[in-house]
């Protein structure tokens, strides 16, 4: 079992053991998130991070670009949920950067808590992600929105929240479920809906788009810079 | 002049359109104080106050809700507009403006602190929730009780008005649900089929009965009108059915959300039926398991109390179907085993954060179960 870094992203890592599988350097040593494997090599304890449970993961799976995560990095995390995706989203930033999770239903905010106190970059925040001026007095700027909410505004969501708390020059990335924005519309047709939604406010431009089949299908994850 | 007024996790600042600080209100460095201070938002009135004190400035801008409410409370005209520059200037730096109330404080540190208030405010944000949950639950029970009781009261006046066009199936027919079935999709007795009384959910045998008695009965023959009349009556009744259904699968479901824990040891809606009894979440988990165990059956201990009658095994938990199922003599030792459990599980519920222990209760009951049953009578 070796492990390499990845060759364009830092803190990413891929684990080759026969196969090739990302994961993530733990930040906080003996605590699994959810159930994902974990590997020790080298006295570091690496995080695998599944395609098929993270949309994120998905989108490096399949050629994504624009990585904004690193060292250091704020984000404002839309539609936290019980911190799957942001736990490695924790290690790669490390403690130097910080994730606002704004997550709405107490259910999974509930495992969150769980989360935050071992990963002390994440500040859970129970609101809805419709309504920034509930949060805007402890969220900091920050370099990259993510939002993951499958709501049928999710665009507009996404736009209110990045034109308050997103740096310029950051990068707002969106998992686009097209099946709730609308179910009747072939997919591509909705991420061209809701590229227009953003774009259209002059403030945001595409950097790409990348499809999430065969790991999330219907499933886009769509990557925009603020101006 | 345009001022600028921003609630910040350090305090409450007035900004003039740069973002220089104008005046300040300096929280305590304290992450639960400043949760405390933040839950109950009557505290920031008096600060406030004395921060607008003397103020001139042609329009106020607020850049969060909670202040906005404030003021509207206090009737001060401000508009709500958190991406002013004024606002952004304070985000893009916070702990250097931190650093002018506290002292220096590293971004490190002062993000250390987010994560700390954060979570002690989504905790208390939980527990809010969750009481605001038993007490829909509550509730929810209430319409059940009622509905039941007018379903039960309505069920015997239908059935008494439609013999008197088909007497013969009051006695055929004694589910009220499907008698109800049938006389809403024929009334008519003369007009029913083999296929109307098996799609109303009776069986080959049962339909083929009342077909009989329809072709004989001793009934009075309805007019067109009447028997309309009944329809609608049955109809009305079976939909007041449908929604007593339809809540209890709600309650189900509320109570999953508001007691996981004890959803997971005790049927949902008998869970549902103790928070009820006990007045909230919150008080059932403050009872001891024996009050638990007897919950519901005031009468019964009373009785006991001053008559010195045999006092009551088992109250709502009658409703359990591991009590109702046993043999009467087991029924009081089974009340008393799920009493434990449900004590544990509804106190982890109301104050355990979010941890789930469900199954576990749930193993352990199923194993003493065995055991209790299994040596049948003896001590």
């Amino acid at each position: 079992m070796r492990v390499r870094e990845d060759q364009k992203f830092r803190n990413l890592f891929w684990i080759i053991n026969g196969k090739k599988q990302l994961a993530t350097k733990s930040i906080a040593p003996g605590h699994r998130v959810y159930d994902e494997i974990v590997r020790q090599i080298k006295g570091e304890e690496y995080r695998i991070w599944n395609p098929y449970r993270s949309k994120l993961a998905a989108a490096i799976y399949k050629g994504l670009k624009n990585f904004p995560f690193r060292r250091g990095t704020k984000v404002l995390y839309l539609g936290i949920a019980s911190g799957t995706t942001a736990s490695h989203v924790s290690d790669v930033i490390e403690d130097d950067g910080i994730i606002f999770g704004v997550e709405i239903a107490h259910r999974v905010i509930r495992d969150l808590l769980g989360v935050a106190k071992v990963r002390r970059n994440i500040v859970p925040i129970m609101e809805s992600a419709r309504r920034p001026q509930s949060y805007s007095w402890i969220v900091s700027e920050v370099d990259v929105v993510y939002e993951d909410v499958a709501q049928p505004d999710q665009a507009s969501i996404l736009v209110k929240n990045a034109d308050i708390f997103l740096r310029k020059g950051g990068v707002a990335m969106i998992a686009v479920k097209a099946s709730s924005i609308d179910v009747t519309l072939p997919p591509k047709k909705v991420y061209r809906l809701v590229e227009k939604e953003v774009i259209s406010t002059g403030r945001y431009k595409l950097l790409e788009t990348v499809d999430l089949s065969p790991y999330d299908p219907k499933h886009a994850m769509m990557v925009f810079r603020k101006l | 002049m345009r001022a600028f007024l921003a609630l910040q996790p350090y305090g409450i600042l007035l900004l003039d359109h740069k973002g220089k600080v104008l005046k300040s209100w300096g929280f305590p460095k304290d992450p639960e104080k400043i949760a405390s201070i933040l839950t109950d938002e009557s505290l920031l009135e008096e600060p406030l106050r004395k921060l607008l004190a003397g103020l001139k400035a042609d329009e106020l801008v607020v850049g969060d809700q909670i202040l906005k409410d404030l003021l509207n409370k206090a009737d001060i005209k401000s508009i709500l507009s958190p991406a002013e520059e004024a606002f952004l200037r304070l985000r893009r730096t916070p702990h250097r403006y931190a650093s002018q109330i506290w002292g220096v404080v590293k971004q490190k540190d002062y993000f250390r602190m987010l994560n700390e208030i954060g979570i002690e405010l989504t905790r208390i944000g939980i527990k809010k929730q969750l009481s605001s949950l038993d007490q829909q639950v509550i509730k929810a029970i209430d319409y059940i009780d009622h509905a039941n009781k007018a379903l039960n009261v309505l069920a015997p006046a239908i059935r008494e008005w439609y013999s008197i066009h088909f007497p013969e199936l009051n006695d055929l027919v004694e589910d009220h649900p499907l008698f109800m079935k049938v006389v809403s999709l024929q009334p008519d007795r003369r007009k029913m089929t083999l296929e109307i009384l098996k799609k109303a959910g009776l069986s080959d045998a049962k339909a083929r009965q009342v077909m009989e008695a329809a072709r004989n009965s001793i009934g009075a023959d309805f007019e067109e009108s009447d028997l309309e009349m009944l329809r609608k009556v049955a109809e009305n009744w079976t939909s007041l059915y449908e929604s007593r259904k339809m809540v209890e699968a709600f309650i189900e479901d509320l109570m999953k959300r508001a007691a996981p824990n004890l959803s997971a040891v005790v049927h949902p809606l008998v869970g549902a039926r103790l928070i009820a009894v006990a007045g909230g979440l919150n008080r059932l988990a403050s009872l001891p398991a024996s009050s638990i165990q007897i919950l519901g059956a005031h009468k019964a201990i009373f009785m006991h109390l001053v008559k010195g009658a045999k006092p009551p095994k088992h109250g709502v938990l009658f409703q359990a179907k591991e009590v109702r199922t046993a043999p009467k003599k087991l029924r009081g030792k089974v009340a008393r085993l799920l009493a434990t459990k449900i004590a544990i599980a509804a106190r982890v519920d109301a104050f355990g954060d979010g941890r789930y222990v469900g199954d576990e209760l749930r193993r352990e009951i199923d194993e003493k179960l065995r055991e209790i049953l299994g040596r049948g009578g003896r001590k």
